[in-house]
Protein backbone atom coordinates (compact mmCIF):
# COMPACT_ATOMS: atom_id res chain seq x y z
CA UNK A 1 0.00 0.00 0.00
CA UNK A 2 2.80 2.41 0.88
CA UNK A 3 4.59 1.55 -2.36
CA UNK A 4 1.47 2.35 -4.33
CA UNK A 5 1.23 5.76 -2.67
CA UNK A 6 4.89 6.41 -3.38
CA UNK A 7 4.62 5.32 -7.02
CA UNK A 8 3.78 8.78 -8.42
CA UNK A 9 6.74 10.29 -6.60
CA UNK A 10 9.00 7.50 -7.86
CA UNK A 11 7.83 8.07 -11.43
CA UNK A 12 8.47 11.80 -11.09
CA UNK A 13 11.91 11.24 -9.62
CA UNK A 14 12.90 8.86 -12.42
CA UNK A 15 11.58 11.27 -15.04
CA UNK A 16 13.49 14.16 -13.49
CA UNK A 17 16.74 12.21 -13.32
CA UNK A 18 16.39 11.07 -16.93
CA UNK A 19 15.65 14.60 -18.06
CA UNK A 20 18.59 16.08 -16.17
CA UNK A 21 21.04 13.48 -17.44
CA UNK A 22 20.11 13.75 -21.10
CA UNK A 23 19.67 17.48 -21.67
CA UNK A 24 22.29 17.78 -24.42
CA UNK A 25 21.13 14.65 -26.17
CA UNK A 26 17.54 15.89 -26.13
CA UNK A 27 18.51 19.28 -27.55
CA UNK A 28 20.70 17.70 -30.20
CA UNK A 29 17.85 15.46 -31.24
CA UNK A 30 15.34 18.30 -31.40
CA UNK A 31 17.58 20.85 -33.15
CA UNK A 32 19.96 19.22 -35.65
CA UNK A 33 19.77 22.40 -37.68
CA UNK A 34 23.14 22.70 -39.39
CA UNK A 35 23.37 22.42 -43.11
CA UNK A 36 26.17 22.07 -45.65
CA UNK A 37 26.11 23.58 -49.13
CA UNK A 38 28.63 21.94 -51.42
CA UNK A 39 29.92 23.10 -54.76
CA UNK A 40 31.80 20.37 -56.58
CA UNK A 41 33.81 22.08 -59.30
CA UNK A 42 35.05 19.77 -62.05
CA UNK A 43 37.66 20.51 -64.64
CA UNK A 44 39.24 18.40 -67.31
CA UNK A 45 42.66 18.57 -68.85
CA UNK A 46 41.70 16.40 -71.74
CA UNK A 47 39.30 18.81 -73.41
CA UNK A 48 36.20 16.72 -72.80
CA UNK A 49 34.18 19.72 -71.71
CA UNK A 50 31.14 18.61 -73.68
CA UNK A 51 30.90 15.59 -71.41
CA UNK A 52 29.66 17.92 -68.68
CA UNK A 53 26.70 18.84 -70.86
CA UNK A 54 25.89 15.40 -72.23
CA UNK A 55 25.08 13.34 -69.17
CA UNK A 56 28.07 13.42 -66.88
CA UNK A 57 27.08 13.89 -63.27
CA UNK A 58 28.61 14.08 -59.81
CA UNK A 59 27.72 11.73 -57.00
CA UNK A 60 28.43 13.13 -53.51
CA UNK A 61 28.55 10.95 -50.39
CA UNK A 62 28.20 12.56 -46.94
CA UNK A 63 29.06 10.66 -43.78
CA UNK A 64 29.14 11.98 -40.25
CA UNK A 65 27.36 11.93 -36.84
CA UNK A 66 24.21 9.95 -37.33
CA UNK A 67 24.05 10.39 -41.10
CA UNK A 68 25.20 8.62 -44.23
CA UNK A 69 23.59 9.90 -47.38
CA UNK A 70 24.37 10.49 -51.01
CA UNK A 71 23.04 12.70 -53.74
CA UNK A 72 23.61 13.15 -57.44
CA UNK A 73 23.58 16.34 -59.43
CA UNK A 74 23.97 17.22 -63.08
CA UNK A 75 25.77 20.23 -64.46
CA UNK A 76 24.71 23.47 -62.76
CA UNK A 77 26.91 26.21 -64.17
CA UNK A 78 30.16 26.75 -66.10
CA UNK A 79 32.64 29.51 -65.29
CA UNK A 80 34.92 28.93 -68.25
CA UNK A 81 37.25 26.67 -66.32
CA UNK A 82 35.14 24.53 -64.03
CA UNK A 83 31.70 22.94 -64.30
CA UNK A 84 29.90 23.38 -61.02
CA UNK A 85 27.62 20.83 -59.41
CA UNK A 86 25.61 21.98 -56.38
CA UNK A 87 24.40 20.05 -53.34
CA UNK A 88 22.76 20.88 -50.00
CA UNK A 89 22.51 18.62 -46.93
CA UNK A 90 20.26 19.78 -44.08
CA UNK A 91 19.36 18.87 -40.49
CA UNK A 92 22.91 17.97 -39.51
CA UNK A 93 24.26 17.62 -35.99
CA UNK A 94 27.50 19.13 -34.77
CA UNK A 95 30.58 17.18 -35.68
CA UNK A 96 32.95 16.34 -38.50
CA UNK A 97 31.71 15.25 -41.90
CA UNK A 98 33.45 13.44 -44.74
CA UNK A 99 32.48 14.38 -48.26
CA UNK A 100 33.38 12.05 -51.07
CA UNK A 101 32.67 13.24 -54.60
CA UNK A 102 32.78 11.10 -57.72
CA UNK A 103 32.37 12.34 -61.25
CA UNK A 104 30.61 9.81 -63.47
CA UNK A 105 30.78 10.25 -67.23
CA UNK A 106 32.81 9.14 -70.20
CA UNK A 107 35.73 9.82 -67.87
CA UNK A 108 35.53 9.27 -64.14
CA UNK A 109 37.38 10.66 -61.17
CA UNK A 110 36.94 11.19 -57.48
CA UNK A 111 38.06 13.37 -54.56
CA UNK A 112 37.12 14.03 -50.96
CA UNK A 113 36.98 16.74 -48.29
CA UNK A 114 36.40 17.03 -44.54
CA UNK A 115 34.51 19.83 -42.80
CA UNK A 116 33.23 20.44 -39.29
CA UNK A 117 30.06 21.96 -37.92
CA UNK A 118 28.63 24.04 -36.20
CA UNK A 119 27.93 27.43 -37.65
CA UNK A 120 30.56 30.09 -37.02
CA UNK A 121 28.60 33.22 -37.83
CA UNK A 122 26.57 34.22 -34.75
CA UNK A 123 25.96 37.70 -36.17
CA UNK A 124 23.48 36.16 -38.59
CA UNK A 125 21.14 34.07 -36.49
CA UNK A 126 19.19 32.89 -39.52
CA UNK A 127 22.27 31.36 -41.03
CA UNK A 128 22.58 27.70 -40.30
CA UNK A 129 24.69 26.85 -43.28
CA UNK A 130 28.23 26.28 -44.15
CA UNK A 131 29.59 26.23 -47.66
CA UNK A 132 32.45 24.23 -49.06
CA UNK A 133 33.91 23.90 -52.50
CA UNK A 134 35.50 20.70 -53.73
CA UNK A 135 37.75 20.94 -56.76
CA UNK A 136 38.19 17.95 -58.98
CA UNK A 137 40.15 17.43 -62.18
CA UNK A 138 39.46 14.55 -64.51
CA UNK A 139 42.01 13.44 -67.07
CA UNK B 1 1.44 43.46 -0.29
CA UNK B 2 -1.46 43.40 2.19
CA UNK B 3 -3.83 42.75 -0.69
CA UNK B 4 -2.05 39.45 -1.35
CA UNK B 5 -2.52 38.21 2.21
CA UNK B 6 -6.25 37.56 1.88
CA UNK B 7 -6.09 35.41 -1.26
CA UNK B 8 -3.06 33.57 0.11
CA UNK B 9 -4.91 32.80 3.31
CA UNK B 10 -7.92 31.53 1.34
CA UNK B 11 -5.68 29.28 -0.71
CA UNK B 12 -4.05 27.82 2.39
CA UNK B 13 -7.39 27.20 4.09
CA UNK B 14 -8.73 25.46 1.00
CA UNK B 15 -5.58 23.38 0.78
CA UNK B 16 -6.05 22.19 4.35
CA UNK B 17 -9.75 21.52 3.86
CA UNK B 18 -9.49 19.40 0.70
CA UNK B 19 -8.82 15.69 1.22
CA UNK B 20 -5.30 14.42 0.54
CA UNK B 21 -6.72 11.99 -2.04
CA UNK B 22 -6.27 14.74 -4.62
CA UNK B 23 -2.49 14.37 -4.57
CA UNK B 24 -1.21 13.33 -7.97
CA UNK B 25 1.79 13.45 -10.24
CA UNK B 26 1.91 14.64 -13.83
CA UNK B 27 4.07 13.95 -16.84
CA UNK B 28 3.45 15.60 -20.15
CA UNK B 29 4.59 17.37 -23.26
CA UNK B 30 3.47 20.60 -24.81
CA UNK B 31 3.58 22.30 -28.20
CA UNK B 32 4.02 26.03 -28.72
CA UNK B 33 3.88 27.90 -32.07
CA UNK B 34 7.36 28.14 -33.53
CA UNK B 35 6.93 31.84 -34.32
CA UNK B 36 7.17 32.58 -30.60
CA UNK B 37 10.93 32.00 -30.77
CA UNK B 38 11.29 34.69 -33.41
CA UNK B 39 11.07 32.57 -36.54
CA UNK B 40 9.00 34.46 -39.09
CA UNK B 41 8.50 31.36 -41.25
CA UNK B 42 4.77 30.56 -41.14
CA UNK B 43 5.68 26.89 -41.46
CA UNK B 44 8.10 26.95 -38.53
CA UNK B 45 8.13 23.79 -36.46
CA UNK B 46 6.35 24.09 -33.10
CA UNK B 47 8.45 24.26 -29.98
CA UNK B 48 8.43 21.26 -27.70
CA UNK B 49 8.36 21.38 -23.91
CA UNK B 50 8.53 18.68 -21.26
CA UNK B 51 6.35 18.89 -18.16
CA UNK B 52 6.63 17.42 -14.67
CA UNK B 53 4.07 18.37 -12.05
CA UNK B 54 2.89 17.48 -8.58
CA UNK B 55 -0.27 18.62 -6.91
CA UNK B 56 -1.36 18.14 -3.30
CA UNK B 57 -4.85 19.27 -2.55
CA UNK B 58 -5.03 22.44 -4.62
CA UNK B 59 -1.37 23.31 -4.24
CA UNK B 60 0.46 22.81 -7.49
CA UNK B 61 4.15 22.55 -8.32
CA UNK B 62 5.54 22.17 -11.82
CA UNK B 63 8.72 22.12 -13.86
CA UNK B 64 8.44 22.89 -17.56
CA UNK B 65 11.44 22.75 -19.85
CA UNK B 66 10.96 24.46 -23.21
CA UNK B 67 13.42 23.43 -25.94
CA UNK B 68 14.46 26.72 -27.55
CA UNK B 69 16.38 27.07 -30.85
CA UNK B 70 19.83 28.58 -31.13
CA UNK B 71 18.70 31.92 -32.58
CA UNK B 72 16.29 32.44 -29.66
CA UNK B 73 19.06 31.64 -27.19
CA UNK B 74 21.42 34.04 -28.94
CA UNK B 75 18.83 36.82 -28.93
CA UNK B 76 18.08 36.37 -25.23
CA UNK B 77 21.66 36.04 -24.03
CA UNK B 78 23.00 39.02 -25.99
CA UNK B 79 23.00 42.18 -23.93
CA UNK B 80 24.48 45.65 -23.72
CA UNK B 81 27.24 46.19 -21.18
CA UNK B 82 25.75 48.83 -18.86
CA UNK B 83 29.20 50.26 -18.10
CA UNK B 84 30.62 50.66 -21.59
CA UNK B 85 27.65 50.33 -23.90
CA UNK B 86 29.23 47.46 -25.83
CA UNK B 87 27.05 44.69 -27.20
CA UNK B 88 28.05 41.46 -25.54
CA UNK B 89 27.19 38.62 -27.96
CA UNK B 90 25.24 35.71 -26.59
CA UNK B 91 25.37 31.97 -27.15
CA UNK B 92 24.26 30.52 -30.46
CA UNK B 93 23.27 27.13 -29.10
CA UNK B 94 19.94 25.47 -28.41
CA UNK B 95 18.80 25.66 -24.82
CA UNK B 96 16.19 24.59 -22.34
CA UNK B 97 14.15 27.41 -20.80
CA UNK B 98 13.24 25.92 -17.43
CA UNK B 99 10.28 27.28 -15.52
CA UNK B 100 9.86 26.18 -11.90
CA UNK B 101 6.41 27.26 -10.82
CA UNK B 102 4.18 27.07 -7.79
CA UNK B 103 0.50 27.87 -7.64
CA UNK B 104 -2.96 26.34 -7.43
CA UNK B 105 -4.81 23.78 -9.50
CA UNK B 106 -8.57 23.33 -9.30
CA UNK B 107 -10.22 20.16 -10.61
CA UNK B 108 -13.97 20.16 -11.20
CA UNK B 109 -14.30 17.03 -13.30
CA UNK B 110 -13.75 16.93 -16.16
CA UNK B 111 -12.46 20.49 -16.14
CA UNK B 112 -9.20 21.68 -14.66
CA UNK B 113 -7.71 25.12 -14.20
CA UNK B 114 -4.43 26.31 -12.77
CA UNK B 115 -2.45 29.45 -12.05
CA UNK B 116 1.26 29.57 -11.21
CA UNK B 117 4.23 31.84 -10.83
CA UNK B 118 7.91 31.08 -10.62
CA UNK B 119 11.48 31.79 -11.72
CA UNK B 120 13.07 30.91 -15.05
CA UNK B 121 16.48 29.35 -15.60
CA UNK B 122 18.26 28.76 -18.89
CA UNK B 123 20.28 25.63 -19.63
CA UNK B 124 22.62 26.02 -22.60
CA UNK B 125 23.61 22.98 -24.62
CA UNK B 126 27.06 22.04 -23.47
CA UNK B 127 26.26 22.14 -19.77
CA UNK B 128 26.29 25.84 -18.96
CA UNK B 129 23.48 27.52 -17.06
CA UNK B 130 22.54 31.16 -17.59
CA UNK B 131 20.74 33.57 -15.30
CA UNK B 132 18.93 36.81 -16.07
CA UNK B 133 15.95 35.18 -17.76
CA UNK B 134 13.32 36.47 -15.38
CA UNK B 135 10.16 35.01 -13.95
CA UNK B 136 6.88 33.79 -15.38
CA UNK B 137 3.16 33.65 -14.77
CA UNK B 138 1.13 30.80 -16.24
CA UNK B 139 -2.61 30.33 -16.50
CA UNK B 140 -4.12 27.14 -17.85
CA UNK B 141 -7.44 25.41 -18.40
CA UNK B 142 -8.48 22.14 -19.93
CA UNK B 143 -10.09 18.78 -19.46
CA UNK B 144 -9.01 15.69 -17.57
CA UNK B 145 -10.30 12.18 -18.11
CA UNK B 146 -8.94 9.98 -15.38
CA UNK B 147 -5.31 9.30 -16.25
CA UNK B 148 -4.93 11.71 -19.17
CA UNK B 149 -5.90 15.20 -20.16
CA UNK B 150 -5.42 18.12 -22.51
CA UNK B 151 -5.10 21.72 -21.53
CA UNK B 152 -4.20 25.06 -23.02
CA UNK B 153 -1.89 27.35 -21.08
CA UNK B 154 -0.74 30.91 -21.49
CA UNK B 155 2.65 31.94 -20.15
CA UNK B 156 3.83 35.50 -19.59
CA UNK B 157 7.49 36.13 -18.91
CA UNK B 158 8.71 39.09 -16.89
CA UNK B 159 12.25 40.36 -16.62
CA UNK B 160 12.18 40.38 -12.82
CA UNK B 161 10.06 39.79 -9.73
CA UNK B 162 9.69 43.58 -9.56
CA UNK B 163 8.06 43.66 -13.00
CA UNK B 164 5.81 40.77 -12.02
CA UNK B 165 4.69 42.58 -8.85
CA UNK B 166 3.98 45.69 -10.89
CA UNK B 167 1.84 43.64 -13.29
CA UNK B 168 -0.14 42.13 -10.41
CA UNK B 169 -0.55 45.59 -8.93
CA UNK B 170 -2.15 46.73 -12.18
CA UNK B 171 -4.35 43.64 -12.10
CA UNK B 172 -5.49 44.71 -8.65
CA UNK B 173 -6.75 47.88 -10.27
CA UNK B 174 -8.65 45.85 -12.86
CA UNK B 175 -6.09 46.02 -15.67
CA UNK B 176 -5.05 42.44 -16.47
CA UNK B 177 -3.41 43.30 -19.76
CA UNK B 178 0.10 43.32 -18.27
CA UNK B 179 -0.38 39.67 -17.39
CA UNK B 180 -2.52 38.33 -20.21
CA UNK B 181 -1.59 40.40 -23.25
CA UNK B 182 0.99 38.64 -25.40
CA UNK B 183 0.88 35.41 -23.41
CA UNK B 184 2.61 32.48 -25.08
CA UNK B 185 0.05 29.75 -25.80
CA UNK B 186 0.96 26.10 -25.30
CA UNK B 187 -1.14 23.02 -25.95
CA UNK B 188 -0.33 20.45 -23.29
CA UNK B 189 -0.86 16.70 -23.26
CA UNK B 190 -0.63 15.31 -19.73
CA UNK B 191 -0.62 11.93 -18.02
CA UNK B 192 -1.78 11.78 -14.40
CA UNK B 193 -0.66 9.28 -11.79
Amino acid sequence: MKTRKLLPLIILAVAAVLALSSCDALLDGIFPSNQISVDVAVNTTSGHHTDFLTGGYVSLQLTGPGVSSSASAYYGSWDGLYAHYYFTFTDLRDGGYNLSATYVGSLSSGTSAFITMPVEDPSNPDSTGKSVSILMTIN
Amino acid sequence: MKKLLVPLAVILLLALAVPAAFAEAELGIGLTPGQIAGNTDPNADPLLNFHIGWSWNILYFSWDAYAMPDYWTYSNTTYVDPNYGDIIPGYLVPSFLNMFDVGVKIVLRPFIGYAEVGPNFLYLRGGQSYGKVGVNVRLGAGVKFGWWGINLSGTQVFASWYDLRAAFKQAGYGDWSYITQGMTPTLNFTLYF
